[in-house]
């Protein structure tokens, strides 16, 4: 029974963990699959959503919750203006000049945050998201399951965004055929600004969501790369060791990419 | 013309040693590493179009084995690290013969997960395999090392081996069917190159150079841990090395390795807190103005200077 118990309850950490994740992976890969740019700044804007929601909260009172559309509004703004002013700038050439472009930017990005709020560790104190919900033998935490499900439902926003709206079409069709978009009256540069904005704006209310419940600092940037691994990492910490986690959950990634190039639903674009 | 240049530049440097104190030396051994380095993911990704975001996993390899035998078997520095070499190469081939069927961006993911798995693999080493060889995130520590000119020529061969090697694929056989699979990799199989094999063969050797190179880094530093020899920030600086200098481009990664590491020591040294902002709107400004690397700043130059002469 204890034994049944502790898998549901770590299959369960594994899918709160795996809510954020998917909602920090979506931005990173929007922006990849519309404008073919890989990001290298994607952690940094993670971590300034998560900055946005722990100032908003500690120096105007602001309730955490309510914060996170301010934070998608401020990040959005920041995205929108990166790829308007500089990467667009870059369009036309090889994949990796974005790479070294981004590099700089996150580099730019980190060391100013580091400059503004130094290195400390900050944890934000939300009396009524400390609660956890017990059923039966299992344990919730609030601000986890608060953060998972809002997650899950920015990532649903997202794909319903992309596939019922004139935005989400003319989206679609920049990453499906440029010249065809161009044709019929599509200004790919605001295309890929609005694109940049909308993932820059996901990936700071992931940024946010961990704020919830987990210190905020500069370098936590580094390790939300954007991988959806929740439930093999929480799975491996409870039945192995916690230092090998990471090592599985990579193994794993590797594995799907031999193995299962469109993905593990069998529906990703090959190339 | 350019080969003239570089062999006289190579003289120079050989010669440097006798005449400059150990500051410079130490410097010129840096740019030399990271040449070295930036150079070896250049003949992958700059010739075969692949790129590759888990080199640093034999540098990693390299640094180990290298510290493994000179303190479990007492061999010299150089045997060990070129035995390590050896090593690094074998389980490239063992690596690379599935990863390489990887394409463009799956390639890049698939690499970077295996460079973290390693990583992962030598922290938890010793625990798991009861045989000791990382020290776990302990570290180890090498012999304190015979002087710093031993590792300046040993850095400056393995650069100019790198060099050479690219300047070789710039007009043989082999860089063509290279530049061929970077064109497009499936027309190249159809005219008859054999794709897997040409690439293989870069990773390998391009694995061995990593390798000696991360071991004289680690007997150079003397104490070596896993955390740091398998980081991501090795990987992401010779990347950016490579494309600031030029990718595929034989002097690029030496341009942009001397030009990103006197960059850092000479704003480091002045605005300690702010540099890396700096460095950051310097990468960004470079690759908006000039998208092809330093490299082809002199390119233009010289085309217009003989354009009017």
């Amino acid at each position: 029974m204890t034994f049944l118990a502790d898998l549901i309850q770590t299959l369960i950490n594994g899918i709160l963990q795996g809510g954020v994740y998917a909602a920090a992976a979506v931005g990173l890969s929007l922006i990849f699959g519309v404008s073919g740019i890989l990001n290298a700044a994607h952690g940094e804007l993670v971590m300034l959503g998560a900055f946005a929601t722990y100032w908003l909260s500690t120096l105007y009172r602001i309730d955490p919750l309510l914060t996170l559309p301010i934070s998608f509004g401020l990040l959005f703004v920041l995205g929108y203006a990166l790829q308007y002013f500089v990467l667009n700038r870059t369009l036309g050439r090889p994949l990796l000049l974005s790479l070294l472009v981004t590099f700089g930017i996150s580099l730019v990005l980190l060391n100013v945050a580091l400059r503004l709020w130094s290195a400390d560790y900050r944890l934000l104190r939300i009396p009524y998201l400390e609660r956890s919900l017990v059923v039966g033998p299992l344990i919730l935490p609030l601000a986890r399951v608060v953060a998972c499900v809002v997650g899950i439902g920015m990532v649903a926003a997202l794909s319903w965004l992309l596939a019922s709206t004139r935005l989400g079409r003319m989206i679609r069709a920049t990453a499906q055929d440029l010249e065809m978009a161009r044709m019929v009256g599509v200004n790919p540069r605001t295309v890929y600004a609005v694109t940049f904005g909308l993932g820059a704006g996901v990936s700071g209310v992931a940024g946010s969501l961990v704020a919830l419940y987990a210190p905020v600092e500069p370098n936590m940037g580094l390790m939300w790369g954007g991988l959806t691994l929740g439930v093999a990492q929480a799975l491996t910490e409870t039945y192995l060791e916690a230092g090998l986690s990471l090592l599985v959950a990579f193994a794993l990634l590797y594995l799907i990419l031999r193995f299962m190039p469109a993905g593990i639903m069998g529906k990703g674009r090959l190339e | 013309m350019t080969r003239w240049i570089a062999l006289l530049a190579l003289g120079v440097l050989l010669l440097l040693p006798i005449g400059v104190g150990p500051y410079p030396i130490r410097v010129a051994t840096v740019i030399f590493m990271w040449a070295a380095l930036a150079g070896s993911w250049n003949l992958l990704a700059g010739y075969a179009g692949a790129v590759d975001l888990g080199p640093v996993v034999y540098h990693g390899i390299g640094a180990f084995v290298t510290a493994a035998l000179m303190l479990k078997l007492g061999l010299p520095f150089l045997v060990s690290a070129g035995l390590a070499g050896v090593v690094a190469m074998v389980i490239a081939y063992a690596v690379g013969t599935p990863t390489l069927r990887l394409r463009g961006a799956y390639f890049a993911i698939g690499t970077l997960a295996l460079a973290e798995s390693a990583k992962q693999l030598a922290l938890a080493w010793d625990r798991l395999t009861r045989i000791p060889l990382t020290g776990g995130s302990a570290g180890v520590s090498l012999p304190l090392s015979a002087g710093y000119v031993l590792f300046y020529y040993v850095m400056l061969v393995l650069m100019a081996a790198v060099t050479a090697a690219a300047l070789w694929l710039r007009g043989s056989k082999f860089g063509y069917g290279l530049r061929a699979i970077a064109e497009n990799d499936r027309l190249a199989e159809a005219s008859g190159v054999n794709i897997h094999c040409l690439k293989r063969r870069v990773y390998v050797a391009s694995a061995c150079v990593i390798a000696v190179t991360g071991g004289t880094a680690g007997y150079w530093l003397s104490y070596i841990n896993a955390a740091d020899v398998f980081s991501a920030s090795i990987t992401f600086q010779m990347v950016v090395m490579t494309l600031l200098g030029g990718l595929g481009t034989p002097f690029g990664p030496v341009v942009g390795a001397a030009f990103l590491t006197l960059i850092s020591e000479f704003l480091g040294t002045r605005f300690v807190y702010h540099y890396l902002i700096a460095i950051g709107v310097i990468i960004v400004a470079i690759s908006l103005f000039a998208p092809g690397g330093l490299t082809s700043i002199f390119a233009l130059v010289r085309r217009r200077t003989e354009a009017t002469a």
